[in-house]
């Protein structure tokens, strides 16, 4: 925890520092990205809208991260949920699925989640089949994902909207959530659900034991009689679904789906949040909170206080290498048998 | 830090060659070292003992620069040296050959041993006639006989020692450090490799040989530095020195001496019986069977088929068998059963690396134990973990197995190598298996580890009636609890004989010379 607080104290010297050689004011631009995330009713709603799809993208990439797979590709298998969300939602689909009120936003959250795991499986069968490292293979589906989006979007039969170029229709009427990003919406609550589960399904169940055995030491797991080829494939597919599940999130919150994603890069800033919250479920909501919070205040300083948003992925950036230098048991699992039996020597 | 009284130093008069003096070091939490005296005199084989964990490795790793120590120095021929890193020592004339070779494997004999000079005239160009013939006359001349050009991934283990030794003379190694240079090496290998360190003792040089074997000790060493938990406890000649002297000096209590019990009467059910296990190339099992209650080793040189016996026993290979092969525990037939099936079925497997197969090294120690079946408890329609029950049981099973600390919440790999290798007996032996694999049970263990782990599996053969196959590179090992003895060459297995078994026998059938 000290060296948590320790990681927000660097965060915010160096950010001041960057201000200030950039010969700005750093105490306005504090200020100015403290007021933007959590000082207005309106940042902060967009600051846990923002939180959630983040806890969302974070807990599949901490439960694939603890199955010792490496799936980065949160992005791309978000966005294949989101493009079905946008299929489904919208037009006539749309109209009949949004008959049933509450039901119809269910099934096209959980419709989004299954083909955000198909696309992460196939970096799992792949992995299985010919060994190929999901690290590269995830990082390659989230190009793939985002050109055929693209295409899509393009094409007037296929997603694009009536009168718009690079964008999807409306959602359904009934199927839109309102107030997503300017007040606090109810939905928000399943990424409070999501955690709990992701805890629960971890350190109580048969199965999540296994995932982390599996992600501890595969071989040991394996002489055990743990399926570990099973475990790591459903690693892929919950990773999958729930960077799925927060792609339809989005498109339902957002009213429909745009060629420049709303939120750009958060499935990399969601690797970030699930190793500062050391790949432990509970922490991962107050984290995603924090990287939101400097997401959307950095938005709110470039316009007050003239700081250009993008000092935040250089932020990032510099976060993710100081985690990795104090160190991850999912990189270090080499060294820590070096030191192990150094202790024996 | 608090330094502890030690009491005197142990003397020797003459030590010229290499003398440490007082070296400490720390590792963590951890004093690898404390005080410890080491003094070789010249042109001398002198052993260097201990216990795993008494700090043999690390003053090895600190003579031959390649960790600092926090106190203490050391001299070379009545000289102060102090090593900045593992060159440093070389080129002072120390020459080390480690427990795992640091060959490159593609290249050939001689370009290895080129790889250890730094000389200019290496240079860009690498002249292969001469590097070749230089090697040749070393080898010559040290009467280790290897062909320069042959590939390391070519030559047997045996061999490739002799390259890492050759290593070491061809850059005018003055005294030679070996650690554990037996371990991986067969009897007739060990003979060959003890008569060139005779002769390269006569030839003037210095040998300290790194063992936890007491018979290779008396056999080619003079002198004997015993350390203990860091320690230096006995130095001096080995005139009038015991082998049980020198065990008890090294674990500073008896040696448990193993009465193995009587075999199962001939009457006996049979627990495992083994027939036409036939994978080409690799393995050729045509009848074993083992009785309720019986020990049957396997000996063999590392890597003659023993791996791949006990994956296909274990359930986590699954080659192509003959349609004919028969597995069967009691009754029951094991070929089609997954692993989970199998343990089910009453088999336990203790594998041959606790490292990589044992543990789950930075999960906790219940968690460790439960690794093949978590206990559950149920709840809204669901199997949840019970973890109350299995921190209490784990609690029960650390202290009946007598890990220490019994402290359930530690990762496991915060115990020491034999505690590790306690949790994954304990593991595998507290349901009271029909057949228990075990794959060398006490591989890197001290003789007080290693006896424990012994009576263990004895107590599991006679007391609860498991057949036991023991698969070990241990020879001594297998000859002191097997009821029968079989030994595994080229991946075929033989049986031998019963209990009394001539080492020599063996031995000669663990090179395929019977």
């Amino acid at each position: 925890m000290l060296w948590l607080l320790l990681l927000g104290l660097g965060t915010l010297v160096i950010l001041a520092l960057i201000v200030q050689l950039s010969g700005q004011d750093p105490r306005g631009a504090l200020d100015a990205l403290w007021r933007g995330a959590f000082g207005t009713s309106h940042g902060l709603a967009a600051t846990a809208s923002r939180a959630v799809i983040l806890t969302f993208y974070a807990l599949g990439i901490l439960i694939s991260f603890r199955a010792g797979t490496l799936n980065i590709g949160a992005e791309g298998q978000s966005r294949a949920g989101a493009a079905l969300a946008a299929a489904i939602g919208t037009g006539a689909a749309g109209a009949t699925i949004g008959s049933v009120p509450v039901l119809g936003v269910a099934f096209v959250l959980v419709a989004g989640a299954a083909v955000g795991a198909l696309w992460s499986l196939i970096a799992g069968w792949l992995r299985q089949w010919r060994a190929v490292p999901e690290v590269i293979s995830t990082l390659m589906l989230n190009f793939i994902a985002f050109e055929l989006v693209r295409y899509f979007l393009s094409t007037p039969r296929l997603l694009q909207g009536p009168g718009s170029e690079h964008k999807s229709d409306y959602m359904a009427e009934a199927l839109r959530l309102s107030g997503w990003e300017t007040r606090f919406h109810p939905i928000l609550l399943l990424g409070v659900i999501a955690t709990l589960a992701a805890h629960v399904f971890l350190v109580h169940t048969p199965a999540g034991f296994a995932l982390r055995a599996v992600g501890s030491n595969a071989k040991a797991a394996q002489t055990c009689g743990m399926a570990v080829d099973r475990i790591q494939l459903a690693s892929f597919a919950i990773a999958g679904a729930l960077a799925g599940f927060a792609g339809a999130l989005g498109v339902l919150g957002l009213w429909h789906l745009s060629n420049t994603p709303t939120y750009p890069d958060y499935g990399f800033m969601a690797i970030a949040v699930a190793l500062v919250a050391d790949l432990k479920p509970l922490r991962v909501l107050p984290v995603a909170v924090i990287f939101a919070g400097l997401d959307v205040g950095a938005k709110s300083m470039q316009g007050s206080a003239g700081v250009s948003y993008w000092v935040v992925h250089l932020i990032e950036g510099l976060i993710i290498l100081a985690i990795l230098i104090r160190g991850v048991h999912v990189f270090e699992k080499s060294s820590l048998e070096a030191g192990a039996s150094k202790a024996a020597a | 830090m608090k330094v502890k009284v030690m009491p005197a130093p142990p003397e020797i008069s003459n030590c010229p060659a290499l003398r440490c003096v007082s070296i400490s070091k720390r590792f963590g939490f951890i004093a690898a070292l404390c005080d410890a005296q080491l003094c070789v005199g010249s042109g001398t084989v002198h052993a260097l003992v201990g216990e795993n964990g008494a700090g043999k490795s690390t003053l090895i790793n600190i003579v031959s620069g390649m960790i600092k120590p926090d106190g203490g120095a050391i001299d070379l021929f009545g000289e102060t040296v102090r090593f900045a890193s593992a060159r440093d020592a070389a080129n002072a004339g120390l020459g080390i050959v480690h427990q795992h070779f640091l060959l490159a494997d593609a290249m050939t004999v001689a370009e290895n041993i080129a790889l250890g000079h730094r000389t200019s005239s290496l240079g860009w160009r690498f002249d292969r006639k001469k590097s070749e013939a230089d090697a040749a006359r070393l080898a010559e001349e040290s009467g280790l006989n290897v062909d320069p050009k042959a590939r390391v991934h070519d030559l047997p283990v045996g061999m490739r020692q002799r390259v890492e030794i050759l290593k070491a003379l061809s850059r005018g190694a003055k005294i030679l450090l070996l650690d554990e240079p037996t371990a991986v090496l067969a009897p007739p290998e060990v003979e060959s490799l003890f008569n060139t360190l005779r002769s390269l003792r006569d030839s003037g040089r210095t040998i300290v040989i790194v063992t936890h074997k007491l018979d290779e000790v008396f056999s080619l060493a003079s002198d004997v530095t015993v350390l203990r938990e860091g320690r230096s406890v006995f130095a001096g000649s080995l005139r009038g020195v015991t082998p049980a002297d020198l065990a008890e000096k090294m674990i500073g209590r008896h040696v448990p001496r193993i009465f193995p019990g009587a075999p199962p009467s001939a009457a006996t059910p049979s627990a495992l019986s083994i027939s036409g296990v036939k994978f080409p190339g690799r393995l050729d099992v045509e009848d074993l069977e083992i009785k309720s209650g019986e020990i049957v080793g396997v000996a063999g040189v590392e890597g003659n088929g023993q791996r791949e016996l006990a994956a296909i026993l274990a359930g986590t290979a699954h080659p192509p068998l003959p349609l004919s092969a028969t597995l069967l525990l009691g009754t029951t037939s094991l070929k089609e059963c997954s692993v989970r099936e199998r343990s089910r079925a009453g088999l336990a497997f203790i594998p041959g690396d606790r490292h990589l197969e044992g543990l789950v090294l930075d999960m906790s120690l219940t968690e460790n134990l439960y690794l093949r079946s978590p206990a559950l408890t149920r709840a809204f329609g669901f199997a949840f973990l019970d973890h109350a029950a299995m921190r209490k049981r784990s609690g029960e099973l650390l202290h009946a197995f007598s890990v220490h600390p019994p402290q359930q919440e530690l990762p496991a790999h915060a115990l020491s190598g034999g505690n590790q290798q306690k949790v994954v007996i304990a593991r595998e032996l507290h349901t009271q298996p029909k057949v228990i694999v075990a794959f060398n049970p006490t591989r890197g263990l001290d003789v007080g580890a290693a006896a424990e782990v012994h009576s263990r599996l004895l107590s599991a053969a006679r007391d609860t009636h498991a057949g036991v196959l023991l698969i070990s590179s241990d020879l001594d090992e297998v000859l002191a609890l097997s009821d029968r003895i079989a030994v595994l060459y080229r991946g075929r297995l033989s049986i031998l004989g019963s209990r009394g078994m001539e080492k020599s026998v063996v031995g000669r059938a663990m090179v395929g010379a019977l």
